[in-house]
């Protein structure tokens, strides 16, 4: 059984950064969460973004959260991402 | 003169700290973390304020959270300010009356500097999510959040629905009313109720009298193109340096019908989608999935004519087909990363038959018609491109290639090329 992790800032920046085709491509502070779209990491489709959502769902694990309320529009910033995560994980 | 410069310092100090701090703006949204002490993030964009801000000040926050939008409301103390700076929070840590779950209630965080501090009072606040909610409030379609909406709500504009039903009544002199509809839906039945990791869904199309036209000597529903089958998807993330993701899709069981002629099958199928990882530099895109599948099923009608020419299909009955194929597309995506300035999609496949099926060819106004094992390949490449600054223009273009069941009734390198111009009329009058 997994143990529930603080649903932090840090924790679910890096489950949204992690799950992208090309997490090495966010350079903080050079490129800042605010700033790094999720189409600079890579999320360029509805396939990609698909394959996104779910990489998330399972890096949060044992939370749990729907596919829609993860923020996974290319143009989404890092943090909008990882606040959506952060906000409605359950 | 050591005096006298001291006055002159602090000010420019002064002025510099004030400088600094005008280049943090709160986004408006904040984020309790569930951790002991509470924190409570507030997300901010501009430069990271420095220990000196009013922004670190612990003063001049004010924090509030109450169970419901319009219910009384609690406030908390806040005990100290820190910042995240790789995403661009401010951390309120506070104590106090807390609700035992902090993800449960609403907040609403106030910066609200003194009057000698030359900023504006900004806010920011949290809704929380209905399932960490005791009694979570009605679901409204006008709520952004796709949590607080009912199962189903109108589209909004240009989007594409999810279910559709569409029809026609044509009643006119000297012919018998047409009916004409059109039913298309492709859902997913619950995404909290996976089965064996997969979304089950429904995908249909169903049209009814599309092709009949007046005068007509009697009324019926004649469906003439049904597509209908359940699908089970799933996609799932690859820890490997080429592949990113992939996709498996079963199909059962799928019609296949033909508005030509009486052929239609019935099939079910499973089909696999490789997701290479995007090639991306810069605003330029280009992806690659390669596909594999097997489609197996039974016919159910066959035609005694194609294009009048009388044929025998009477060995057509069992369907086996592997297929190989794969989709790509290459994109520049427009400033805003929204949507794209051109799009070239291409999709390949090729269908290659255990068993004898119908291969329509018509060359030069003739038509001959084969069973055999023969590979059936389609291709079919869009293009659409609006440019740069120059909204009045899109192009659009279409070319296929090959071959689709039931039938695999040839088609012969077809473009078709469409534009549109538009405009609105900015000075136009309002009338009535």
């Amino acid at each position: 059984m997994l143990e529930k992790q603080p649903l932090t800032p840090d924790f679910c920046l890096n489950a949204v950064v992690k799950s992208t085709p090309f997490p090495s491509r966010f350079n903080p502070p050079t490129t800042p969460a605010s700033t790094t779209t999720l189409f600079d990491l890579g999320i360029v489709d509805t396939f990609t973004a698909a394959t996104f959502v779910q990489d998330v769902k399972s890096r949060i694990l044992p939370w749990n959260i729907d596919d829609t309320d993860i923020a996974s529009s290319r143009d989404t910033t890092l943090q909008a991402a990882a606040d959506s995560v952060q906000s409605n994980a359950f | 003169m050591r005096f006298r410069l001291f006055p002159v310092t602090a000010l420019i100090l002064s002025a510099a700290s004030v400088c600094a701090q005008t280049k943090v703006t709160l986004t408006g949204v904040a984020t309790p973390e569930p951790v002991s002490p509470i924190i409570i993030d507030v997300d901010y964009k501009g430069t990271a304020p420095d220990k000196t801000s009013a922004y670190m000040e612990k003063e001049n926050w004010k924090v509030k959270w109450t169970l419901a939008p319009d219910a009384s409301a609690t406030a908390v103390q806040v005990d100290a300010v820190s910042t995240y700076v790789t995403g661009d929070k401010i951390l309120l840590h506070v104590s106090g009356t807390l609700p035992t779950n902090v993800r449960a209630v609403y907040w609403t965080v106030l910066f609200s500097p003194d009057n000698s501090v030359p900023l504006l009072p900004q806010i920011a606040s949290f809704t929380p999510n209905p399932r960490n909610q005791a009694n979570p409030p009605a679901k409204d379609c006008d709520n952004a959040a796709a949590n607080l909406q009912p199962y189903f709500c109108p589209p909004g504009t240009g989007v594409t629905p999810d279910f559709s039903l569409t029809g026609s009544f044509l009643a006119a002199g000297g012919t018998k009313p047409i009916i004409q509809a059109e039913l298309k839906a492709d859902m997913i039945f619950s995404e909290e109720r996976k089965l064996w990791g997969f979304y089950p869904g429904i995908s249909t199309a169903v049209e009814v009298n599309q092709n009949v036209q007046p005068p007509n000597n009697r009324t019926r529903f004649d469906p003439d193109s049904i597509i209908a089958g359940l699908t089970f998807t799933r996609i799932k993330r690859v820890h490997n340096p080429l592949l990113y993701g992939i996709e498996t899709q079963f199909q059962l069981p799928e019609g296949e019908f033909s508005r030509q002629d009486p052929s239609s099958n019935i099939i079910t199928g499973g089909l696999t989608r490789f997701g290479l990882k995007p090639l991306k530099v810069a605003s330029f895109y280009a992806t690659l999935y390669p596909l594999l599948g097997v489609e197996t099923g039974r016919n159910l009608n066959r035609p005694s004519e194609v294009d009048k020419t009388p044929v025998d299909l009477s060995r057509f009955k069992g369907i086996f087909r592997g297929m190989v194929g794969a989709d790509a597309s290459i994109g520049l995506a427009s400033e805003d990363q929204k949507t794209d300035i051109f799009t070239i999609t291409g999709s390949y496949r090729v269908r290659l038959p255990a068993i004898d099926e119908p291969f329509v060819k018509t060359i030069h106004q003739v038509t001959t018609v084969d069973l055999t094992t023969k590979a059936r390949h389609w291709v079919e490449v869009d293009v659409t491109s609006s440019p740069w600054n120059w909204k009045y223009f899109a192009l659009n273009a279409k070319y296929q290639y090959g071959e689709l069941p039931p039938l695999f009734s040839f088609v012969d390198h077809k473009f078709s090329i469409g534009f549109t111009l538009q405009a609105v009329q900015s000075r136009k009058p309002k009338l009535p």
